[in-house]
């Protein structure tokens, strides 16, 4: 790659009279553009002052050595010390004055393909892959000469056709020194944790008598107040302790009617008092049973504890005295938390997983359950102890529903709806005869089940990338009739026509009101893909006042627009108000329009206004590429590193239930390579469940 | 603050209901001089909220559904609702809603700032004139100060209880009462209901009744056993010893809470503590309410209901600000929870004075005590369920009035005010409403006070209607009728 940059700065500078001396820079090609433009910004907001702009600055054809020996000799200069490396080569490359130019792909493109599919700007090839125009080669006969360009030159032409993400700045990587290994609190199960535990042991209708209390576990205040995923700690407040005691202490009697059906003992003799119970079939329930919930093998000292907790309560029906028993267990810090303290330490503090730590980190992370008979059984006969072993079982495991509804679940907290239910209040001026009554109250659950089955396809039946996520315009709406209206294609249709990637589709724009949510997706793709902190809004304040004429009509964008426009807002909707509105042109039913109807507070229909999606998404502070629309802005979002780069830190997240910090930059490098060189989204996951360092702790004081 | 000192045999024999045992009122029991007295006692108790109401706090039914009284009413029967009132007046509301007013459409005053909370003027006890009222010789009172001298007359304890629930827990900044002349003092609130009961009842008891022991408290005891072996003997980090510890904590106070239940009587009042979450301290404080009427330390009650962020607990972290100005759907629905979820503190509270009224023979009290639960701000909706009205505008204000006195009301109905004629071309697409003067007005009316005894400098109204946020629309078509009218069609016939 040097080589070729060295090559290409050469030919950039051939026909300069007076090249500098660029082989000092230490830029790749995509980012010579950006560093250019960081090299003026920073001049401008440095220099300027001191040896006038830059386009007559005192300073031309400065020297790397000259520019660091002034630094740190010249008194005035001194602010410039924390400048990094790389910053004082983008200075040294905006005073060369040599301009470099954007790309040689949009000459590639403007040789061969503009004559058929127009300007570069305004074609409808946006997005294409160097795969897909090499097969176009071959299938399309007017494209048949293309057949002889290399990869590399199809690759510059995906490239300029991608947007301009070479202006981007270069990634800075997360990873500080592979060998720390993240220190790491015990996990507390979540609620969907417990809840599925509770049910593989005990049967699915284990729940009915307590679903509030279940729900109620749900609250999750263990983020930095951005990630928000569902498989981070419970906020373990009063409700939440006393909910987890109120759903032990009422489901204890069915669980222990459930164990003495399962224990042969019992259930063999039928037996009903305790007193009959003889030590031999205690100890083997609670060998059994023990090992089921609490997730590793019951010690003789816990059976004895057990035993004698057993004896002490009062009464002889067994049932009574086992469902007490099973509330102690099921309340067991061992059964609610994740402690990893059964194994060996290093003399450095690093911690790895025994086997039974190993299972249920695996079985909780992938399925969001309880280690399944399989695992326990390898973790007793030693059976994951190589990462081959492991691999195996992530491999057997990540086919299972469990593990799809989990990886579901992740990309529903990723892209912000994970929400189950929605309001239906579309009024009939809204639906307009498109849609009818009936429909509407079908738009969010078909929405769901489409975009179900779309990330299924994605991820496992096409092995799917994160790019396709994205950008893929795969559709599967057979049996969905109300989203064939709203996609406006037929059922048997397999591609969109005007979306691609899940930001276009309906379920993130389904509302169940007239009203569309332009700041919720600004704010989620803000936070969640481009992992950007935003504030909250604060407790209290004053919007400013609407100023837009009440006679007039105004769309979403402008209303939003103007309510944001002060001083107080403007920080934060500029960072949102860019992502937000490519997607105007799709209502809050998720159909595509050209205008919108604009309604009144009743619901009635006053009029239509087209919309505006040409947006500034500014997906790095301070850049103003512009985007036409929400297709365009999908596009730019999958090839972004720093979108990558995002979605690698949120798969970290999610999988390891907790908030990254800057020891799992490593995993975080990893999955981002891994992204940005297109692995399938199962091998992505996989990469990190098989990790070596996700077995691993550092052990805390 | 006066109170009897002398606590007589009925005072003394007045139960209360909840989680607290009970000591029946025997009417025998009563001095027959009270019994035989046509004059109800009557009470007042306002209720203010500031976080504004999604649109479902209201029925969803259809205007047209509602029986016509006129061009600027029309009611439904809360009776017909088969189901739940509202999504935010849920099942506990069912069997309680015959004492229930719940007014729909009540475009209330502007305040000069962005929030209304000074022109509820029940629960706020002042509302300074804004810099664009006609006259400015002085502020407006809340309503309370003049009820209050006409509930209790000759009797020594003239004084309303204020309570705040507020996330800031200040004792102050609600309760400002007008001395005339221009001048005001402050009136301490009470921010808990431990205060209240040190304050308002003479005797603490102490009784403990066991009630719940064996094999239930054994287990807790074995959980917390485990919990500290743990905790002790393991080597897990301090962070999880810490969890492991506020698991402990509360544990034990569930297992206290199962070995105890206090009974509660107007002389045997037990220790009552603050309420160790916002819930509990919440149920207290109404139950501590209910006891101040039924014991009659008290008949005038303010309470400023509004916790904020302390709800976060209840709700995943979130309170009603993201919410309420949220046009997420979901975030609509949450908001609707949240209202639920406080009002449905207050069905417990008007059960709990559902019962025999102790100084009023034959009547529950409920049957005398009116109480009124507004807001500060308006529905935030701009139509179709969502909440994207960042405006704080005091227009279709919520008005719930449960309750009656003096047999003033007629009680149970769903009461639409607005103009079915509205133009819908207003600045904010509301319809046009009956002022919240009327309101007033009407509450004023039912305890015996008339307008004129409040109102200055004969301005019509208790306030004007031209707050900054009406700048750019005449005001005069955001209401009907006269200011000073009580509302029509809501007194029994």
């Amino acid at each position: 790659m040097k080589v070729l940059l060295l090559v290409f700065i050469s030919i950039l500078f051939t026909a300069c009279e007076e090249a500098p001396e660029l082989t000092e820079l230490e830029f790749s090609e995509r980012d010579l553009v950006a560093n250019y433009e960081k090299g003026m910004r920073l001049y401008a907001n440095n220099c300027m002052s001191c040896h006038g702009d830059l386009s007559n600055s005192t300073k031309k054809g400065i020297s790397k050595e000259s520019l660091k020996h002034s630094i740190s000799n010249v008194f005035q200069m001194n602010h410039l010390k924390g400048l990094e490396d790389v910053d004082v080569d983008s200075i040294v490359l905006a005073l060369s004055d040599k301009i470099p130019t954007k790309t040689t792909g949009v000459e590639h493109y403007n040789n061969y393909c503009m004559s058929c599919h127009g300007d570069i700007t305004t074609t409808d090839k946006r997005g294409i892959s160097s795969f897909e125009i090499q097969n176009a080669a071959e299938l399309i006969p007017e494209m048949k000469h293309l057949t002889i360009l290399k990869k590399d030159i199809l690759d510059s032409i995906s490239s300029a056709l991608a947007i301009k993400t070479t202006e981007y700045p270069p990634l800075k990587k997360q990873c500080i020194n592979p060998s720390i290994i993240p220190s790491t609190d015990a996990k507390g199960l979540s609620a969907i944790q417990i809840a599925n535990t509770l049910k593989s042991l005990f049967g699915s209708d284990i729940l009915e008598s307590v679903g509030d209390d279940i729900d109620s576990l749900k609250s999750i205040t263990k983020s930095d107040g951005h990630t928000h995923f569902s498989t981070f700690n419970i906020d373990y407040n009063k409700v939440t302790i006393n909910n987890i005691l109120s759903i032990m202490l009422k489901i204890s009697p069915l669980a222990s009617d459930r164990v003495m059906k399962n224990t042969t003992c019992i259930a063999t003799q039928n037996i009903t008092k305790k007193n009959l119970l003889t030590d031999d079939c205690f100890n083997s329930m609670i060998n059994k049973w023990g090992m089921k919930i609490l997730r590793k093998e019951v010690t003789s000292e816990t059976r004895e504890r057990y035993r004698a907790n057993f004896n002490e309560f009062k009464g002889d029906d067994l049932k009574l005295s086992l469902s007490n028993l099973l509330t102690i267990i099921l309340m067991e810090p061992d059964f609610l938390f994740m402690f990893e303290d059964g194994g060996v330490k290093s003399e450095d503090d690093i911690y790895k997983l025994n086997q039974f730590e190993i299972a249920q980190k695996l079985s909780f992370s992938l399925t969001q359950n309880t280690p399944d008979d399989e695992l326990l059984s390898l973790a007793q006969s030693g059976g994951l102890s190589s990462p081959k072993e492991i691999s195996s079982q992530v491999d057997r495991l990540i086919e299972v529903n469990e593990a799809k509804e989990n990886i579901t679940n992740f990309y529903r907290e990723l892209f912000g709806f994970y929400r189950l239910t929605l309001a239906n209040t579309y009024t009939t001026d809204f639906l307009d005869g498109n849609l009818t009554a009936s429909d509407s109250a079908l738009v969010l659950p078909q929405a769901q089940e489409e975009i179900n089955r779309f990330f299924d396809h994605i991820t496992f039946s096409s092995n799917g990338n994160y790019k396709d996520l994205l950008t893929s315009r795969y559709v599967d709406i057979n049996g969905l009739s109300t989203l064939s209206k709203v996609y406006g294609i037929n059922e048997a249709d397999t591609a969109l026509t005007s979306r691609s990637g899940v930001l276009t589709r309906a379920i993130i724009h389904s509302t169940g009101t007239n009203w569309k949510q332009p700041m919720h997706i600004g704010a989620m793709i803000r936070k969640n893909l481009l992992c950007d902190k935003l504030s909250n809004p604060p407790d209290d304040f004053d919007t400013t006042t609407d100023e837009l004429d009440p006679d007039q009509l105004h769309t979403s964008r402008e209303k939003f627009e103007s309510l944001t426009k002060g001083a107080a807002c403007i920080g934060c909707h500029r960072a949102m108000n860019g992502l937000a509105f490519a997607f105007e042109n799709i209502d809050s039913a998720g159909r595509s329009i050209a205008s919108e109807k604009i309604f009144d507070p009743e619901g009635k229909i006053l009029g239509l206004k087209p919309v505006n999606t040409q947006t500034v998404p500014s997906i790095y502070p301070g850049y103003t590429e512009t985007v036409n629309n929400g297709v365009d802005l999908s596009l730019l979002l999958a090839s972004a590193p720093k979108a990558q780069q995002c979605f690698s830190r949120r798969v970290v997240e999610y999988f390891n239930s907790r908030i990254a910090d800057k020891d799992d930059g490593c995993d975080i490098d990893t999955l981002s390579n891994a992204t940005s060189s297109d692995m399938s989204l199962k091998e992505t996951f996989k990469t990190h469940l098989t990790s070596t360092r996700f077995y691993m702790k550092k052990v805390k004081d | 603050m006066k109170y009897p000192k002398n606590i007589n045999r009925r005072q003394f024999l007045v139960g209360t209901g909840g989680f607290m045992l009970a000591i029946p009122t025997l009417p025998s029991l009563l001095p027959s001089a009270l019994a035989n007295d046509p004059k109800r006692i009557s009470r007042f108790i306002s209720i203010s909220r500031e976080d504004g109401v999604p649109l479902n706090f209201y029925p969803r039914v259809n205007y047209s559904s509602l029986t016509k009284l006129g061009d600027t009413m029309r009611y439904m029967d809360l009776s017909e609702f088969s189901g739940d009132i509202s999504k935010c007046f849920g099942e506990k509301f069912n069997n309680i809603k015959q004492h229930m007013n719940l007014l729909r459409c009540i475009n209330g005053m502007e305040t000069a700032g962005d929030h209304g909370g000074k022109s509820i003027l029940t629960g706020i006890n002042l509302k300074s004139y804004p810099n664009n009222v006609p006259s400015s010789t002085g502020v407006y009172s809340s309503i309370d100060k003049y009820i209050i001298d006409q509930i209790y007359e000759e009797t020594p304890f003239a004084e309303q209880l204020n309570i705040n629930m507020t996330y800031h827990n200040s004792p102050f900044g609600y309760c400002i009462r007008d001395l005339g002349n221009g001048k005001i003092k402050k009136l301490t609130g009470f921010i808990d209901p431990k205060s209240v009961f040190n304050s308002y009842f003479s005797s603490n008891g102490s009784d403990v009744d066991d009630v719940a022991s064996g094999n239930e408290i054994l287990v807790i005891d074995k959980v917390l056993e485990n919990f500290t072996r743990v905790r002790n003997g393991r080597r897990i980090s301090s962070n999880d010893k810490l969890v492991l510890d506020k698991f402990s904590e509360e544990i034990f106070e569930a297992q206290n809470k199962l070995k105890s239940v206090k009974p509660l009587s107007c002389t045997n009042v037990p220790n009552v503590g603050n309420g160790a979450d916002l819930k509990e301290r919440i149920e207290l404080t109404f139950k501590v309410m209910s006891l101040a009427i039924k014991c009659d330390r008290t008949r005038v009650i303010n309470f400023d209901f509004n916790p904020n962020t302390l709800i976060k607990p209840y709700f995943s972290g979130r309170f009603h600000h993201g919410q309420s100005h949220s046009s997420d759907a979901a975030n609509v629905a949450i908001f609707e929870q949240m209202h639920k979820w406080h009002n449905d503190f207050l069905a417990d509270f008007v059960e709990d004075l559902n019962e025999e009224d102790s100084m009023n023979a034959g009547t529950k009290y409920i049957d005398n005590t009116l109480i009124f639960m507004s807001n500060e701000i308006g529905s935030q909706s701009n139509g179709g369920g969502s909440g994207t009205d960042n405006n704080h505008l005091r227009i279709d204000v919520p008005c719930v009035l449960i309750g009656n006195v003096n047999d003033y009301f007629k009680t149970g109905r769903y009461i639409d005010y607005r103009n079915s004629n509205s133009p819908m071309n207003n600045r904010w697409w509301k319809p046009v409403g009956h002022p919240y003067n009327q309101v007033l007005t009407t509450i004023m009316n039912a305890f015996g006070v008339e307008h004129t005894t409040w109102e200055k400098d004969n301005v019509p109204g208790y306030g004007d209607y031209r707050g900054q946020k009406y700048n750019k629309s005449n005001p005069s078509i955001m209401s009907l009728g006269n200011k000073r009218d009580p509302l029509p069609f809501i007194k029994k016939a």
